[in-house]
């Protein structure tokens, strides 16, 4: 089925594509703050998305980043600060009169009107001549290469298909921006991965700025080009995926994109020599040109660990093997080090090579891959 | 399928109809005594008095509790008792300690629900000639010592603190014990194997107990065909006259019913849409004590608000000077009131169905809230709407307790009271059963046509798996 679907739809991108286009509008949040009685669920948001922008919002349930998504489209409000997109403010705007497009997680197909009358729906409440309307449901079908099932009932599609529809519906009345609400978690994983790109390629080609809400980084991380980590109501950090994984801004990026070791301990300076101790006195050189800030903790990916020295400078984690992972292409072990446990993935080469359990183990770490972050 | 119908038969057919084909069955010279005294020479007092009452209660409103705990038994998950019976219980302390108390909340539901439903009925004591209970005392006061009387407030407050005080109770022992367990995909109590002889047993038992709860459906069939019924078992020869005589008469009384019960549903389901709307999608000041205020409607016995109504109304009067409360809108206002609950819930299930984001997606794309509620709203919600107007509908169209205070003559009166003043007179027994018949099928096929609207509906949106 989505082979004979992607076909279909990339002959009629072809001819229906160039038709809409969309100019795009950058989206500026500033000081935004949200209150549900006296819980304050959104802290202090700013941030400027870039016109035709792919844009995550990221970050586990409960975090603020459906809430800030809802207050773009206008379905609540703020206790303070403005949203704007291009040059209109758009406080104090209902929902039905802001043009922002919205994909519903859930997709919010409307059950009693079939494929043809959801995607009519928006351009009906405009009152659009009835030829215009027509032909702009056929553009929008085609695009995600739904014409086909124009008339079929919501509840007679796939889960994917349904995407689709709900995608071209909104689509449809040509809103200035897009909003995605973790569209891809009610599908199948392999759908997910299908669709994801789906949506990045018709993005591109509608040239629209899109914010995308997801708990699951690697969607964020394969076609988003900048994300917000959002944790409890603030943002965390804002960047390329790449930077947030190499640079995280702070211990809950690290932890949540990608796997990290954190490690507790102080710093001492004696002798001439720089050192981190870890709480069960474990004795790591630091750098004298590393910037550790007060009570910041150590923390490296599992990655970066190697079982031999590569550079002269690289710093010994004595460890001992307390289980094994077998992942395929990599093992994974878990070390104690001291009180500490900690993790390091290494390429598997051949069955001899790997450690037995109990027996001690020397990790090398390259002084590059420390990072040193606080909450 | 057929504990659904039996369900509705003790909504559709008030249970004092039932006590007038009971008598002749179960009474001191009928069916069953007849039988008795010619076969072992004995009589059996079913009929005398309180007896009567309650045998004929317990009979007619059997299908509640069934219904209750039927329910409550489907939604044990039956990993409950597979659990038990791991652990070593089986057979009869399988039951009792397992299966009947995560029973109970339907027990207590149901018997709640009767008990309400009993302290209200006030035609059933008096065609009984039973007058020593509150609720016929009630009555009799106000008819015949007059609306000056204060007894009958007294006796009024009194049905009403009871009352409230009887589902207060019911919902306080529930309170936390809400045993739904069913897990997804798990479906139920296993269905258990009998033996022959168990089978045997099992099937004469429920065979006894439908026959006794049908028996006054029966008799009132047999009844509205007789000609003379009096000291034999069964009729004395069969007749259609009697529904010839009733549609000649008394079509009155089914029209009245009908403009009745349908204004009555309408307003329930325009003024329950508008409180499901205002409770559950707004954030409107108050707006649970609305529902609550609606709800409370339950509580207050029939004839405590046909009594209210009349005080209140019977000194207002038009310019010609007609009091206010004899006016057939007070009655449809009574039964509109008294049958809010009902269709205020169907309409709240309707309502919770619908998924906020579907409106939220009609406002997104340019909706504002009016054309949201006309194009998703209304259409989604239409099932639920039917739902409520014809429970409203069923019930108020059997309504007896409230009306019989407010009608004044019987050119206003609806079937309920008809068969009322029919059931008085031993003469008039014969077209009152048909007429009990013709509101019972009246009744029937309204709902049962609803049902399929309704489910055809909710197939062609696929909201039904």
């Amino acid at each position: 089925m989505t082979k004979h679907h992607s076909t279909r739809s990339s002959g009629a991108n072809a001819a229906n594509g160039s038709e809409i286009k969309i100019d795009p509008q950058p989206i500026s949040i500033r000081g935004v703050n949200v209150h549900y009685g006296a819980v304050q669920v959104l802290k202090d948001i700013n941030l400027e998305i870039k016109p035709g922008e792919f844009f995550a919002f990221l970050g586990p349930s409960g975090c603020g980043k459906t809430t800030l998504l809802r207050l773009v489209a206008g379905f609540l409000s703020a206790t303070s600060g403005s949203v704007a997109v291009g040059n209109t403010e758009l406080e104090g705007t209902p929902p039905w009169k802001r043009d922002v497009g919205m994909v519903f997680q859930s997709y919010a197909l409307w059950p009693h009107m079939t494929v043809r009358k959801n995607v009519a729906f928006g351009l009906e409440e405009r009152k659009l001549p009835r030829a215009e309307i027509d032909h702009r449901v056929d553009a929008a079908l085609a695009l995600v290469g739904m014409s086909h099932l124009a008339d079929r009932r919501p509840s007679q599609l796939s889960g994917g298909q349904q995407q689709r529809v709900s995608v071209a519906r909104t689509i449809a009345i040509r809103p200035k921006v897009l909003l995605l609400d973790e569209p891809l978690s009610n599908l199948d994983a392999k759908m997910r991965v299908q669709v994801r790109q789906e949506l990045r390629d018709l993005q591109q080609r509608l040239g629209l700025t899109a914010i995308f809400v997801t708990h699951d980084q690697e969607e964020a991380n394969t076609i988003c080009d900048r994300i917000a980590v959002f944790s409890d109501g603030e943002i965390q950090q804002v960047g390329r995926p790449m930077d947030l994984y190499a640079k995280p801004a702070n211990l809950f990026v690290a932890n949540f994109l990608g796997t990290a070791n954190i490690i507790d301990g102080t710093i001492s300076v004696a002798g001439g020599s720089r050192n981190f101790i870890t709480a069960s006195s474990v004795m790591l050189p630091v750098d004298e040109t590393a910037v550790v800030p007060e009570g910041a903790k150590l923390v490296f990916r599992p990655q970066h660990c190697t079982l031999s020295r590569v550079d002269p400078s690289d710093v010994l984690l004595p460890g001992l093997v307390e289980s094994i992972e077998f992942l395929g292409a990599s093992v994974r072990y878990v070390l104690k080090m001291g009180s500490d446990t900690i993790l390091v993935e290494a390429p598997f080469q051949s069955e001899s090579s790997v450690r037995a359990i109990g027996a001690s183990m020397e990790v090398f770490l390259p002084r590059g891959a420390m990072l040193w972050l606080k909450k | 399928m057929l504990i659904q119908t039996l369900g509705f038969l003790p909504l559709i057919m008030p249970p004092f109809v039932g006590a007038v084909a009971m008598q002749l069955l179960f009474g001191r010279n009928g069916t069953v005594n007849l039988l008795l005294e010619q076969n072992f020479g004995i009589r059996l007092p079913f009929m005398e008095g309180l007896n009567g009452v309650i045998f004929v209660q317990s009979l007619h409103y059997f299908p509640f509790i069934l219904i209750n705990v039927s329910n409550s038994l489907r939604q044990i998950d039956s990993s409950m008792e597979e659990a038990a019976q791991n652990m070593g219980a089986s057979g009869f302390s399988l039951f009792r300690k397992i299966v009947f108390p995560l029973a109970m909340p339907g027990y207590l539901a149901g018997a709640a629900l009767v008990f309400v439903k009993v302290f209200d009925d006030l035609a059933t004591p008096l065609l009984l000639n039973v007058k020593d209970m509150l609720a016929p005392q009630a009555y009799l006061r106000v008819t015949s010592i007059g609306l000056a009387d204060p007894m009958g407030y007294v006796i009024a407050t009194i049905l009403i603190a009871v009352s409230i005080f009887a589902m207060w109770a019911s919902v306080a022992v529930m309170r936390g014990r809400d045993y739904s367990t069913v897990q997804r995909g798990g479906g139920g109590l296993a269905r258990r194997k009998l033996k022959p002889l168990e089978a045997v047993i099992a099937y004469s038992v429920v065979t006894l107990v439908l026959l006794l709860v049908l028996s006054p459906h029966i008799g009132l069939l047999l009844l509205s065909f007789s000609t003379i019924w009096s000291f034999s078992p069964l009729p004395d020869g069969y007749t259609m006259a009697h529904y010839g005589r009733v549609i000649g008469e008394s079509s009155i009384y089914i029209k009245n019913t009908l403009v009745y019960a349908t204004t009555a549903g309408l307003i329930d389901v325009v003024i329950g849409g508008g409180i499901a709307y205002l409770v559950l999608r707004t954030k409107l000041f108050g707006r649970q004590w609305l529902d609550w205020a609606a709800s409370a409607a339950l509580a207050v016995p029939g004839v405590v608000l046909g009594i209210g109504y009349l005080r209140t109304f019977y000194d207002v009067t038009l310019p010609n000077g007609t009091p206010l409360a004899t006016l057939p809108i007070m009655v449809i206002l009574a039964l509109a009131v008294r049958r809010l609950p009902y269709a205020l819930r169907a309409v709240f299930a309707a309502m919770q169905q619908i998924s906020v984001s579907l409106e939220e997606a009609a406002e997104n794309l340019g909706a504002n809230k009016q054309r949201t509620v006309r194009r998703i709203v209304l259409p989604l919600m239409l099932g639920g709407l039917l739902a409520g107007f014809v429970t409203s509908f069923a019930t108020a169209a059997v309504e007896l307790s409230a009306t019989l205070m407010l009608i004044q003559s019987s050119s206003d009166a609806p079937i309920a009271y008809g068969l009322y003043m029919f059931m008085q007179s031993p003469a008039g027994r014969g077209p009152g059963a048909a007429l009990g018949v013709i509101a019972v099928l009246l009744v029937a096929i309204c709902t049962f046509a609803s049902h399929v609207v309704i489910e055809r509906s909710q197939k062609s949106l696929g909201m039904k798996k």
